[in-house]
C-alpha cells in the first residue's frame, strides 16, 4: 500500500513507490529506488515537496515495526552479551539498543553482519 | 613477557608530548592573572580547533539553551576547564589518527567507539549533576587509548591478540592479558601519568573494565557503564564484538534514573552522530 509523505518525513531506507518526475515529465527516479541521504538533498534542489513510498511510514508508530525485525535486533544484541539475567537498568539499556539496531537496519548500515 | 612493562614505559617516552595549545592553555589557567578573554583569545587563534569545539559544545548532550557561536561564550557557559579538556580530547584524536593501523582495527571505528563513550559519559555527568563534569567527555575519549599504544609498539603480537579474541569469543582486554601480559587499561594509565592527566581521569582509564577503583569513584563507574552502553548501542567498534557484564557496584553508585537509556537514546544518538561528523569529518 503506497503512502504519500511529505519531504520532512522522508528517511533513508524508504523505497520509492512511484516515479519522481521533473516539471517536463522526465523521470528522475524510478519506483523501487531505496532512498539514500544524497536523495534528500536532490529533492530539496528539485523543489519536491512530496513523494510516494512503498508501504506505510515505518517510524509513524513504534508498534508498526514488525515483530520479525525486533526479534532479529534482539538476537543480534543477545549473541554479543557475555552474561544473562539482566537487572532492570540492563533491561532498559537492552531495549534502547533494540531501538537503535532497528534504526540501523532500516537505514541499512549494518551490512556486514554475519548470519 | 617479563620486560613488557618496561618496554611500554620506554615506548611511551617516545609518545609526543601534548600539543602546544594544550600546554599553553594549562599554563594560562594556572596563572593567577588569567581571565576569560585571554583564554578565549588563545583558543580562537587556532581556527580549526575553535570550529570543532563549537560543534562539540552545541551537540544536544550539553543542552545549552541557545546556540553558541563563539569561544568566549562557550567558556562563559561551560567554564575554562570543560573547554580546555575538549581541546585536549580533540588534540589526542588528532595526534593518533595520523598513524596507520591494520584493517581489522580501523582508527575511524576506534575513535567512533571512544567518542560514543565520551558522549554517553558526559550525558551521565549532566544527568547526575556531578561535581567535575569537565572530566567526563575527556575520560570517554581517552579510556581505550592504551589499545593504540599497545598496537603501535607490539603490532605483530597485537594481531595475535585480535585473532585470540575472535577465536575465544572474548574481549580484547582478556586476549591482551593472555598474549601480551599487559592490557590496554594499564598501558593507558602509564600514558595518563606521563601526560599528567587529572587523577580521576587516570583512574577511570585504569579501571574502566573493572568498573570500580575501590573508592566509589563516580567517573570510573560512568566510563565503565558507558563503555558497555556504547558497545550495545553500536556506537563505533571497540575492536571486539563482546559485551561484558556490568559491575553491579557501578550501577549502584550511579543510581541512574529509571528508563535512563530508553529515554535518552534520541539525545545520545543525535549527539554521537553530530560529534563524530564534526570531529572525524567522515560520514
Ligand atoms: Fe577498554
Ligand atoms: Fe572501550
Amino acid at each position: 500500500m503506497p503512502t504519500i509523505i511529505h519531504l520532512e518525513e522522508i528517511v533513508p531506507g524508504m523505497v520509492l513507490g512511484e516515479p519522481i518526475l521533473n516539471r517536463y515529465g522526465q523521470t528522475l527516479l524510478t519506483p523501487g529506488v531505496v532512498i539514500e541521504e544524497k536523495h534528500l538533498l536532490m529533492f530539496k534542489t528539485w523543489g519536491i515537496k512530496h513523494i510516494t513510498i512503498e508501504g506505510s511510514t515505518p517510524r509513524a508508530d513504534a508498534g508498526e515495526v514488525s515483530e520479525d525485525l525486533k526479534n532479529l535486533a534482539r538476537k543480534h544484541i543477545q549473541k554479543r552479551l557475555l552474561w544473562q539475567d539482566l537487572n532492570p537498568m540492563e533491561e532498559d539499556l537492552f531495549n534502547a539498543s533494540v531501538e537503535r539496531v532497528i534504526d540501523i537496519y532500516s537505514s541499512s548500515d549494518l551490512e556486514n553482519d554475519d548470519d | 613477557m617479563i620486560n613488557i612493562e618496561k618496554r611500554i614505559y620506554d615506548a611511551i617516552e617516545e609518545v609526543p608530548t601534548l600539543p602546544t595549545i594544550y600546554s599553553v592553555l594549562s599554563d594560562t589557567l594556572i596563572s593567577p592573572n588569567a581571565n576569560a578573554a585571554d583564554i578565549a583569545h588563545l583558543i580562537s587563534t587556532d581556527q580549526s580547533a575553535s570550529f570543532k569545539v563549537l560543534k562539540v559544545v552545541n551537540s544536544p548532550i550539553y543542552h545549552l539553551s541557545s546556540r553558541i557561536e563563539s569561544i568566549s561564550l562557550a567558556v562563559l557557559h561551560l567554564g575554562f576547564n570543560e573547554i580546555r579538556n575538549i581541546i585536549l580530547a580533540l588534540s589526542v584524536i588528532n595526534l593518533f589518527s595520523k598513524k596507520k593501523l591494520i584493517a581489522a582495527f580501523r582508527p575511524v571505528d576506534f575513535w567512533k567507539h571512544s567518542i560514543g563513550v565520551g558522549v554517553i559519559t558526559r550525558y551521565i555527568g549532566n544527568t547526575l549533576q556531578v561535581a567535575r563534569p569537565e572530566n567526563y567527555f575527556l575520560s570517554g575519549i581517552m579510556h581505550d587509548i592504551g589499545k593504540l599504544v599497545l598496537f603501535e609498539n607490539f603490532g605483530d603480537q597485537y594481531e595475535k591478540v585480535l585473532q585470540y579474541s575472535e577465536e575465544r569469543k572474548c574481549q580484547l582486554i582478556d586476549a591482551e592479558k593472555e598474549i601480551l601480559g599487559i592490557d590496554h587499561s594499564a598501558a593507558g594509565a602509564i600514558l595518563a601519568e606521563k601526560w599528567k592527566l587529572p587523577d580521576s581521569v587516570l583512574k577511570a582509564m585504569k579501571y574502566h573494565h573493572e568498573g570500580s577503583s575501590g573508592d566509589k569513584d563516580m567517573l570510573t563507574a560512568a566510563v565503565h557503564i558507558s563503555d558497555i552502553a556504547a558497545r550495545m548501542l553500536e556506537f563505533g567498534f571497540a575492536g571486539d564484538d563482546y559485551v561484558q557484564k556490568p559491575n553491579p557496584e557501578a550501577w549502584e553508585l550511579l543510581k541512574l534514573p529509571p528508563h535512563f537509556f530508553t529515554k535518552s537514546i534520541g539525545v545520545l544518538t543525535a549527539s554521537f552522530d553530530e560529534t563524530v561528523n564534526s570531529i572525524l569529518n567522515c560520514d
